[in-house]
């Protein structure tokens, strides 16, 4: 195990000196060679889009499991890296100054989205499978309403089996108010997105006001009724994170797909502008 | 700190397909049905199983036994209705979309947006601002432009102006951008070193532009006009070119080599040389030996030193004007009548760039009167021409009867008369003869002497001239016509004007020893750089002093072409 680590470090580290050199080469490159060659807008414009079309690759490769050609893990490693390089070419591309024009600006300000959600999808999909880890209670997102609705009918049980022994109305009343709907969605959120645990302290807290009106009997069903509403919560962390991990691909794949039918757009626009026409 | 919190369990029969597009609207609920949505996300709830009708031996009807699996919760209790129908009917639902076919929904929508976008981005009236780059310079941009361009094409896209891919609309962008791609955009053009050639697109420049020379004939390529005029950048002027462009070409060693081998096959009439003016006042250029070709990368490291000083200090060329002049004398403290500053000479034209020429009647005649007559002042000899100034000299009576009558206001015959006859007797005392005094006033070269702030006294034209004696008895002598120089470097622009901040003449001419007149008194290219350069933090740029454009050759009407100039001239 300590040694995949260190490979998994290793080849993390190569790949990443791999971009810094890539990128770097490219900054020379427009330094000292863009002034000796005029045309090298056309050139580097032409490799932004094979770059871009190649990062588009990475999602057919995902779909076509069959075909041998490397692990996807491998295929990721190098969306990444080839990612940052395409934001250098970009800069390289545009001549480090924001483009002028309607359709070069939207085509900009696309890229811009695109990369900018794929830095965030990276940080998201390192960070929080850790987090998801750590928190405990892990649960397969699409299980996550068979798991709710557990939860809320085990608390509904207790309820009904407290009724049947004259629960107090004090706790009757503060599960209709407070716990019933809590357990009937996903709540809270933004607050577990932010690891806030003030969600989590307040039916804590709700929790000790309401042990005060209990009779000595129903202590136990309050304390499992407590662990139903922590499990809950967990599990609305863990639905954060999870549900966080999918939707940044929301606007990372779509404006994509956008990116590349403006990039050809825009070099139908180029060429046909260009005056080099006969 | 990790939470040990266990994972809930599930049966492995519930496993989710989460590639699947479609799941069942219950699924919210936690209690989706087993056989889940059709692919086309249509609800196929039923019953939770289907009876099967049993029959055992010796039974003739049979009856009907439940088939619910085990995983939905095996044979219920009440069993099918007696008709066979299952009596557990599933509640109908509204499937709902999963995660994977929303985004493969929202990727369709956003496609369909672009290409929306882009179809209304190039439809007649958006299409001019959606594609252009940036904003166009002000000249290109003007009501005036668009109104001329109007006349010339009829077509009322100013962008069709310069873009042929204007004129058809979207419909051949297609196929004139593969033609572009064919043409000059190929991918081996790309990696072309030097600048962009000439391209069909320089056509739509010289339509307007027109007569414009591109720069010498011994270019490997001729190169296109975007090159160097950047277009869609600002909306104010157009920057100026951009010195990477010249040294583009002028820097690089083996580009040089091969235009100078060019330059040598070309006829020397197609080159512009500059054959300055018919008066000498500004010198003729010549092109040098193999053209202008030395590789120069920067003004303040390896541009040569300006031609003018490198072919005076070899001694092929120098001031050629006949005036005799001293700027070590006229400059100098207490030799003049009073302190010469150079602006009383040389005074700006009306732009300030270059000095309006040198005249006698302005510049030189506060000192340099032509009294020859030591007793009459104020009465002095024509100048500019000998021939008059013979006439005067030989008509001498009337001279001083006119002089007497006009400015000393004697107006009695009597007294004119007498006042005529002193003054020839008070000529024919400084001189014996009349042939003595023409002598004199043509060929004495007398140093003048100054006392007392006083003007020079006239000594004789060959103070200042060169003169040659009569070829014949009664011609006139002969006076060199006199050229001053205007303008010595014609390949260059400068303003003097800009250089008078912070900087005196004598910073840049050194003349205060300079004592001949063949003296160009020519800054060299070091007093220049010592300001142009990064360093001195002035701009260094080519286009301050060069323009990229020629005019054409300089052939007068009816005259052949100059002659080539001979390296060693």
């Amino acid at each position: 195990m300590a040694k995949k680590e260190l490979d998994l470090v290793r080849r993390r580290f190569a790949g990443l000196l791999l971009t810094i050199f890539v990128v770097g080469g490219l900054f020379a490159a427009y330094l000292f060679l863009a002034p000796l060659y005029p045309r090298h807008a056309y050139l580097s414009g032409w490799i932004f889009l094979a770059v871009m079309l190649f990062l588009t690759f990475f999602n057919f490769r995902k779909k076509v499991p069959f075909l041998r050609m490397g692990s996807v893990g491998f295929w990721l490693q190098v969306h990444i890296y080839v990612g940052i390089i395409s934001g250098a070419l970009f800069f390289v591309h545009i001549g480090f100054s924001w483009p002028h024009g309607l359709l070069n600006q939207i085509i900009a300000v696309i890229f811009a989205i695109v990369f900018v959600s794929g830095v965030i999808g990276l940080w998201i999909s390192r960070s929080f499978p850790k987090r998801l880890t750590v928190a405990g209670f892990e649960t397969p997102f699409e299980r996550m309403p068979h798991v709710r609705t557990s939860l809320r009918k085990e608390a509904e049980a207790l309820l009904l089996a407290g009724v049947d022994n004259q629960t107090s109305p004090v706790i009757a009343e503060f599960f209709t108010d407070r716990i019933g709907l809590f357990f009937a969605k996903p709540r809270n959120l933004a607050a577990h997105l932010l690891r806030s645990q003030s969600p989590l302290a307040s039916h804590r807290s709700q929790f000790g006001e309401i042990r005060r009106y209990a009779k000595r009997t129903e202590l136990d069903m309050l304390g499992k009724l407590e662990d139903l509403v922590e499990r809950k919560h967990m599990l609305d962390y863990q639905y954060a994170l999870q549900l966080t991990l999918r939707v940044w691909l929301f606007a990372h794949i779509p404006l994509s797909y956008s990116l590349l039918i403006l990039s050809v757009a825009h070099v139908v626009v180029v060429y046909s502008f260009s005056g080099s026409a006969p | 700190m990790k939470n040990d919190r266990k994972s809930p369990e599930f049966a492995s029969h519930e496993y989710v397909r989460p590639n699947l597009n479609w799941e069942c609207g219950h699924a919210c609920e936690g209690c989706p049905c087993r056989i889940g949505p059709s692919p086309k996300g249509e609800c196929r709830a039923t019953f939770e199983c289907s009876p099967k009708l049993v029959t055992k031996p010796g039974e003739t009807k049979g009856h009907w036994s439940c088939t619910r699996p085990k995983s939905g919760g095996g044979k219920c209790e009440n069993g099918p209705m007696p008709d066979g129908s299952c009596c557990n009917a599933i509640p109908k639902c509204r499937p709902r979309r999963s995660l994977r076919s929303m985004r493969k929904l929202a990727v369709v929508f956003t496609c369909i947006a672009t290409v929306l976008l882009l179809l209304i981005g190039v439809s007649r009236s958006m299409r001019d601002g959606f594609v252009n780059p940036g904003p166009i310079s002000s000249v290109h941009s003007s009501e005036h432009f668009a109104n001329v361009h109007r006349k010339m094409s009829g077509d009322a896209s100013t962008c069709a102006a310069c873009h042929d891919g204007a004129k058809d609309g979207a419909a051949s962008w297609h196929a004139k951008a593969l033609g572009a791609f064919k043409e000059g955009l190929a991918p081996a053009d790309l990696i072309k070193r030097g600048p962009v050639e000439s391209s069909a697109m320089d056509k739509s420049c010289l339509a307007c532009h027109q007569g414009m020379e591109f720069h010498q004939p011994n270019m490997p390529a001729n190169f296109a006009c975007q090159e160097c005029h950047k277009e869609h950048g600002t909306s104010g002027f157009m920057p100026p070119a951009d010195s990477a462009y010249c040294t583009a070409c002028h820097g690089d060693a083996d580009l040089m080599a091969k235009s100078r081998d060019l330059g040598a096959k070309i006829s020397p009439h197609s080159f512009p040389n500059f054959t300055g003016g018919s008066d000498g006042t500004v010198p003729a250029r010549v092109r040098p030996e193999g053209g202008y070709t030395e590789v120069i990368n920067d003004f303040h490291t390896d541009h040569p030193e300006f031609r003018q000083i490198k072919d005076s200090l070899a001694g092929k060329i120098q001031d050629t004007n006949t005036l005799k002049f001293n700027h070590a004398v006229h400059m100098g403290k207490g030799a003049m009548p009073r302190e010469l500053n150079c602006a009383d000479c040389h005074e700006q034209d009306g732009r300030g760039e270059y000095q309006q020429p040198i005249t006698y009647e302005k510049h030189c005649t506060e000192c340099h009167t032509l009294q020859f007559d030591e007793t009459t002042p104020g009465l002095t000899l024509p100048h500019g021409d000998p021939y008059y100034v013979r006439a005067f000299l030989r008509s001498l009576n009337i001279q001083y009867e006119e002089f007497g009558r006009d400015i000393e206001g004697i107006t009695g015959r009597e007294d004119l008369i007498a006042y005529i006859k002193g003054k020839r007797e008070s000529i024919e005392g400084q001189y014996e003869t009349g042939e003595d005094l023409e002598h004199m006033v043509f060929f004495s070269d007398k140093g003048t002497k100054f006392s007392g702030g006083q003007r020079a006294a006239f000594t004789g034209c060959a103070v200042c001239h060169e003169v040659k004696p009569a070829e014949s008895i009664n011609a006139t002598p002969k006076i060199e016509k006199v050229a001053v120089p205007v303008r010595w470097m014609t390949l260059g622009k400068f303003d003097h004007s800009l250089h008078e901040k912070g900087l005196t003449c004598l910073d840049c001419h050194d003349v205060m020893k300079s004592e001949l007149t063949s003296d160009l008194n020519l800054p060299s290219i070091k007093s220049c750089t010592d300001c142009h350069s990064p360093q001195g933090g002035i701009d260094h740029s080519c286009t301050s002093c060069h323009t990229y454009h020629n005019s054409k050759p300089f052939t007068p009407l009816g005259e052949a072409p100059a002659a080539p100039a001979k390296a060693d001239e």
